[in-house]
């Protein structure tokens, strides 16, 4: 998604990576916070659905990436932190899109299909998507190979 | 860091409340119209003055708590009145920095969003770093001495210390949630298997944890 978005907005230098950084790395950093928590309530068993995402990727995130979005004058933090979101809202694990303001949990958007079938719809849009964009790089690297 | 100041404003907290009969509202309020005072005086362009005010604004911002800790007057109301008063003085400061063309108009308002964001976290976290008017005397030393735009570089810090302040709040105050949701699941895991309740089988090993076994 991020990648797409990237290509469709035609970003450059230091847009690319503050896409990446807000689109695809800030669950790089999230997830390890809760890892020493996740170890000591279940040592090496596996708790498929434990909460382990922090406020760094809920929709409450938000009130401090938007500023920091009108400082760099750019909105790419903030549009590829939604795009994050959105992609994470559709699949069905516990989500407290308040926390800790509120504790209100949810399970997502677009409930009534699978998680696998929305994880393949995805998939499939954005690399036909990506394919489509780049086609011509694509046609070229092919053509140089051969 | 509050006892050290008390401590250090002792005579003054004493003299306040005993000799001249403050209590710790009325300080908060002498400390808010000092500070707006300081705007003032800074948005007319006397910035010495507007920097010495505002550091007497501070010490009646440091002796309101002081006085209701030493008398136990401390109250809910008095912490409301004294987070109100101090955003208020940073705020107007901000902007009366803006309005002398000491620092952009951007900067001065995400200063003043980033540290009604810490504010609000700091409700939740307990978590503030600082980094408000006190960076103002940073940014007039700079500005007098060195001959660089001192307090537009003092809001940059005072935007990225609180917005980071901010973000790290939630994350403190979300982990210490989890925590005790834990402690509460492993209480009743540990009272179900106590008690021989028949449980939930745990789930099946993920990847990762067969990687690691």
């Amino acid at each position: 998604m991020t990648t797409i978005g990237v290509q469709i907005l035609g970003l450059e230098g230091k847009d690319v990576a503050l896409a990446y950084a807000f689109g695809y790395g800030i669950d790089l950093v999230d997830h390890p916070i809760k890892f020493p928590l996740y170890a000591r309530k279940n040592g090496r068993k596996n708790e498929t659905h434990y909460h382990w995402r922090t406020p760094l990727q809920e929709p409450v995130a938000l009130l401090w990436i938007a500023p920091l979005s009108i400082y760099l004058g750019t909105a790419v933090p903030a549009l590829f932190f939604i795009s994050h979101f959105v992609l994470d809202y559709m699949v069905s694990y516990e989500k407290r899109p308040l926390a800790p303001f509120s504790l209100y949990s949810t399970e997502g958007i677009l409930r009534r299909y699978s998680d696998t079938a929305k994880e393949i719809a995805v998939t499939t849009i954005c690399l036909a998507g990506s394919a489509a964009l780049g086609y011509r790089q694509i046609a070229a690297f092919v053509g140089d190979l051969f | 860091m509050k006892k050290a100041a008390d401590r250090a404003l002792t005579a003054l907290i004493v003299f306040s409340h005993e000799s001249l009969g403050l209590s710790p509202n009325q300080l908060s309020g002498l400390g808010l119209a000092l500070g707006l005072l300081a705007a003032g005086l800074t948005a007319t362009g006397h910035i010495a003055a507007g920097i010495v005010v505002l550091a007497m604004s501070q010490i009646a911002d440091g002796l309101d708590g002081g006085v209701a800790r030493r008398y136990g007057l401390q109250s809910e109301q008095g912490r409301l009145i004294e987070a109100v008063a101090d955003r208020t003085c940073e705020i107007a400061f901000f902007l009366a920095l803006a309005a002398a063309g000491l620092a952009t108009p951007k900067i001065a308002l995400l200063a003043c969003a980033a540290v009604l964001l810490v504010t609000l976290g700091e409700r939740a976290s307990g978590f503030d770093p600082g980094f408000k008017r006190f960076m103002m005397y940073f940014g007039y030393a700079l500005e007098a001495w060195a001959g660089v735009p001192g307090f537009e570089i003092a809001l940059n810090v005072v935007f990225f210390a609180n917005l980071a302040g901010f973000a790290a709040g939630t994350i403190i105050a979300d982990y210490r949630i989890q925590r005790k949701v834990d402690a509460e699941a492993i209480v009743r895991r540990d009272f179900e298997i106590a008690s021989g309740i028949a449980r939930r089988p745990d789930d099946p090993p993920s990847f990762l944890s067969k990687l690691f076994s």
